[in-house]
């Protein structure tokens, strides 16, 4: 304990530097400037989209093309308050109002990857928030049916919908728990906000061999996330870990 | 007394907004806000005695419109989020604003004050006695506003007392009582427009309020804090339900305590049975892993500890038990829910069967020495998707080793301990449990922990058992049929097969398997060294449970992950280095740079600055680590701050003004400091003990305790100041204004290094560092100022 002490008077001026340096090490890519006209900065938001499926996406391993090519495609920058959207790229979820967050890139694009996305597949998300998750699954299939509790957030994710051109997406102000059983059965849930439960209706409206996926984890983490697989009566849950897998041992040396 | 009871009220506040982590910022404001206004009276001495009648009325003046409007200032560029601080540059420039907008009402109190003593010496004893008798008044009036008023009132309230001040003093020219009557218009605007504390988006109360149709249909504040209950026809209670539930989760109002869950108001839940694949007659908990004690036995007896709104009790009544005792230290909540509104959660505290206390869980405890139970039941810990490390800074008492010794005492030959966990990852709060039972189970020479532990996990929580007496065979396969029922995986059976672990709930992370094994099964103490968090039993004298990030793990962590996401790994320890940060560079630039302007001249400098380097450190430490400690003793964190600043300044006051009759010679000052780091001593290895002894008496008759018991150190510890002052007063004057400065400074800073250090080392340590400072004050007495 006193050696561990000491170890600590030793660490504290250097930990204390790291996060001097945190907070001055620059948060927002310094090539990107909020001036310009709209064609150049569509260029530029281009630029950091490609940046950011190859450095986020790609480099950790998904590599599903649809999703990839979805994630290429979508404006996530229509997708944030005005106010965030030079960091709109960044490798980092986005405070949206309400205590809610845009999951960071490589969390939608890796939610997306794990239900398997084809065109023509019906697909149920809980939580619209932006609007961006529903985007860039409305990229890969026609059938995307999306429900937002908290109203406000419901019409700012529709507006964004609507704006980016994505119109097919169907948006309802509602309860989530009760899913959207006019459109039931799903091929896939993927459930953005989740509740301290996974509802029952939700399961029921999974269809036989459905994936349900729900991000878990507290704001500004890597959530990791949850697949809920339903094979007949069977239901099993599989704890993922998108970050990178380590031992939290440190080995004998 | 207005600045003392001013300084309680932002530390609720800053709980009711934030977290309670700000407590020792608070305190740090204050002597910061004490510590510039030194210094501005050493810069500008000769104008401000010149002015002092004109000056010492606006002083006290604009002390109470500060006070009324810093409630509002620290709002006016947006308001600061403890979750936004690591996102968001901007909230460090709030965070910083909003600390420095809290210091002004105490930098003008605290100068008006230092005029009055610098400049009416010859009734420094009365002035003196005033002061403390009414700052330990102003802790106890609090207490009482607490109880009576809403938050927000206070405020205003309290800056009507400075400004009474100032009408006493006023200049008698017509002009000044007029602005000072303007002036009351800033209070009365507070009364009429109270500034409420805006809670954090990241706290439960607002997830709430976000639900459709949701409302505050309840609100109450005292001491305990402020507690809501928000209605909502979307709010339902279903935690980690079992995916094989088809029923539908009841709808509930939910009780909030300073915007953080405290309870759902649940009541007696009966399943409305209309779906074939419910077991009617289940509670709801039933269906989480929550059920695991009452489907392996049949406990007679039932002991729920920080019982919150009952929901254990409801779970333990509705299995037919016909003696629960509920321990829930938040009375507040209590006569709510068991007089004023008992049907909220149908009279269950009201119930023959039921047993209610409002005690802190150990001191229930030590008054309950002869009670044995069949089953105890711990609140759940951590949270849906975790708390960021929120809580880390936070004294849990109730799970720390000795508490858990306590727990199994109290047990019934088969009795058992319940607790879940919600899952984690990485994994620390369950690991840490279990390690606290494997010392608990050495302790006891068990080597097969195996068989008194079991465990079984679903998607989203743990539950532990530990039983007095091994788990049976029968026991064992009663645990794993409540497993296939629920689609639950079992974790800790003393038979398990690797495969069956998760079957249900695969993890793609198996190594949690190896660490539970580990500390089962091999050397818990080489596997705490090993893990990456520190994940070693809390103790009495570490008691931060929640607090698992080590300096040592910082570097590794930082390769796993990146800088933007380290600090929410625990937010509560970066915290409190970030503040660290702010609170030194703020005493650096507000007490000691400006101090430069008057030069220190006068000999043997370094001895002064030992001398009253050692006092600030070694009065705050022993400050610091008697709040954290006696929040075991007196339960509640306000009531702990507010007896030890009442017991310190008294009798500390008390010490300075005997002190001004004795010489202030070597012989003395050494004697003085000799007996102060005996006093620690004795103090940090008999205070708790001794004060063990008195747990359960009542707690008016505790605090007389603390006042009593704190005199003896405290009178000691106000004599070296003026000793150290009377020194330096036969040299050049330039060293008084330096050693006040330096002794300031070090207070300011010391307030948030102890918390540090306690975090990581615990309070032996903290207060091993005030004895030394001691040391190193009397050390220097040898040689400060000039020949005795």
């Amino acid at each position: 304990m006193l050696t561990d002490s000491y170890f600590s008077s030793i660490l504290l001026p250097v930990f204390i530097l790291l996060l001097i340096l945190l907070f001055t090490v620059p948060a927002v890519p310094p090539a990107f400037a909020e001036t310009g006209s709209d064609d150049e900065e569509d260029q530029r938001y281009q630029r950091l989209r490609e940046q950011m499926v190859n450095r986020q996406i790609i480099a950790r391993g998904v590599e599903d093309r649809p999703t990839v090519n979805a994630m290429r495609s979508v404006p996530r920058h229509k997708f944030v308050q005005s106010g965030e959207r030079r960091r709109a790229y960044m490798d980092s979820p986005l405070p949206i109002g309400y205590g809610q967050t845009i999951s960071q890139p490589f969390i939608v694009a890796y939610m997306t990857q794990l239900i398997n996305p084809e065109p023509g597949m019906k697909v149920l998300e809980i939580g619209t928030g932006s609007g961006y998750q529903a985007a860039v699954l409305a990229e890969i299939t026609d059938q995307v049916f999306t429900i937002e509790i908290v109203e406000e957030l419901g019409e700012w994710g529709r507006q964004n919908l609507r704006n980016a051109g994505y119109d097919k997406v169907q948006v309802k102000r509602a309860d989530g728990y009760y899913g959207w059983e006019e459109h039931a059965p799903f091929d896939a849930i993927v459930v953005t906000a989740a509740a301290d439960h996974i509802p029952p209706p939700l399961v029921e409206q999974l269809r036989d061999g459905g994936l349900m996926v729900i991000p878990v984890g507290s704001p500004f983490r890597t959530q990791n996330l949850m697949l809920v697989e339903k094979r007949g009566e069977d239901i099993r849950t599989r704890n993922l870990m998108p970050v990178r897998f380590v031992p939290f041992t440190r080995e004998d040396e | 007394m207005a600045v003392i009871a001013y300084q309680l009220v932002i530390m609720q506040m800053l709980s009711v907004s934030q977290w309670h982590h700000f407590a020792y910022m608070v305190i740090s404001m204050a002597m910061l806000g004490f510590g510039a206004a030194g210094t501005f009276l050493a810069l500008f001495r000769e104008p401000l005695k010149r002015h002092f009648e004109n000056v010492l009325p606006v002083l006290y003046f604009l002390s109470g419109i500060s006070m009324a409007l810093a409630v509002r200032m620290v709002g006016i560029f947006g308001d600061f989020d403890t979750f936004l601080l690591f996102f968001d540059r901007s909230q460090i420039g709030l965070m910083i604003f909003s600390y420095l907008a809290w210091c002004l009402p105490f930098f003008f109190a605290g100068l008006a004050i230092t005029l009055v003593f610098y400049y009416q010496v010859g009734q420094i004893g009365s002035h003196y006695f005033f002061n403390l008798a009414g700052s330990a008044l102003g802790a106890l009036v609090i207490i009482v506003l607490f109880w009576i008023m809403k938050l927000e009132y206070i405020p205003p309230l309290l800056a009507l007392l400075p400004m009474v001040s100032a009408w006493m003093v006023r200049i008698r020219t017509g002009r000044f009582a007029m602005v000072i009557a303007a002036g009351l218009i800033i209070p009365l605007i507070g009364f009429i427009y109270p500034a409420s504390p805006q809670i954090s988006e990241y706290k439960a109360l607002n997830s709430s309020l976000q639900l459709p149709d949701a409302r505050i249909t309840y609100e109450r504040s005292s001491p305990y804090g402020l507690l809501q209950v928000v209605s909502a026809p979307a709010q339902r209670f279903a935690p980690a339900l079992s995916l094989q539930y088809r029923g539908e989760p009841p709808v509930r109002d939910i009780l909030f305590n300073n915007g953080e869950y405290f309870g759902t108001l649940l009541g007696r839940y009966e399943d409305p049975g209309d779906n074939a694949s419910t077991d009617s007659g289940d509670h709801i908990l039933d269906y989480t892993t929550r059920g695991l004690p009452y489907a392996v036995r049949a406990p007679e007896s039932v002991l729920v500890l920080r019982a919150g709104t009952g929901n254990d009790v409801s779970h333990a009544l509705h299995h037919g038990i016909s003696a629960v005792t509920a321990v829930e230290p938040h009375r507040q909540a209590n006569r709510l829910l068991e007089f004023i509104h008992p049907e909220w959660i149908d009279s269950l505290y009201n119930q023959p069967e039921v047993s209610l206390y409002g005690n802190n869980v150990r001191t229930w405890m030590a008054g309950h020495h002869d009670v044995r139970k069949d089953l105890i039941i711990l609140p759940v810990l951590g949270a849906f998707g975790g708390t960021s490390g929120i809580y880390a800074l936070q004294e849990h008492y109730h799970l720390t080793l000795e508490a858990f010794r306590e727990y199994r005492d109290r047990l019934t030959d088969t009795g058992m301990i319940a607790v879940t966990v919600w899952a984690d990852y990485p994994p620390k709060a369950s690991l840490k449990l279990l390690a606290t039972w494997r010392s608990l189970l050495d302790e006891q020479d068990v080597t097969d922990p195996e068989n008194f532990i079991m465990a079984v996990r679903n998607w989203g929580t743990i539950t532990f058992l530990m039983s007095r007496t091994p788990f049976t065979a029968y026991e064992r396969e009663s645990t794993r049929a409540f497993c296939l029922e629920r689609s639950f995986d079992p974790l800790i059976l003393s038979d398990i097969r690797p495969d069956e672990r998760d079957y249900y709930n695969l993890a793609e992370d198996r190594s949690f398997f190896n660490h539970v094994d580990s500390l089962l099964h091999g050397d818990a103490e080489v596997f705490n060294r090993d893990y990456i968090f520190d994940v070693s039993p809390a103790t009495d004298n570490r008691p931060f449970f929640s607090h698992f990030l080590t300096l040592q793990s910082i570097p590794e962590l930082r390769e796993q992950y990146d800088d933007h996401e380290l600090p929410y790994m625990e937010l509560g320890f970066i915290l409190a280095a970030v503040t660290l940060i702010q609170i030194v560079l703020a005493s650096v630039f507000l007490i000691i740079l400006p101090l430069f302007r008057v030069g220190w001249k006068g000999t043997r400098r370094r001895w002064t600055f030992l001398y009253f380097a050692g006092i600030g450190i070694g009065f705050m430490f022993f400050e610091m680590v008697l709040i954290q400690k006696l929040v075991l003793y007196l339960g509640q964190p306000v009531y702990a701050t507010a007896s030890v600043l009442a017991a310190l300044l008294m009798s500390s006051g008390a010490g300075s003004y005997y002190s001004s009759g004795l010489p202030a010679d070597r012989r003395t000052l050494i004697r003085t400091g000799s007996v102060i780091i005996l006093l620690i001593a004795v103090y940090a290895a008999l205070m708790m003990p001794l004060l063990e002894m008195s747990m359960s008496w009542p707690l008016l008759v505790k605090i007389g305790n603390v006042l009593v018991l704190l005199a003896p150190p405290a009178f000691f510890m106000g004599m070296m100041f003026p000793f150290g002052l009377r020194r330096l007063s036969g040299s050049n004057d330039t060293q008084i204004p330096w050693a006040c400065g330096v002794d300031s400074c070090l207070s300011v800073s010391a307030t948030a290094l102890a918390t540090m250090i306690a975090l990581e080392s615990g309070f032996g340590v903290v207060m091993a560092i005030a004895a030394l400072a001691y040391a190193f004050t009397t050390f220097a007495a040898l040689r400060i100022g000039g020949e005795a």
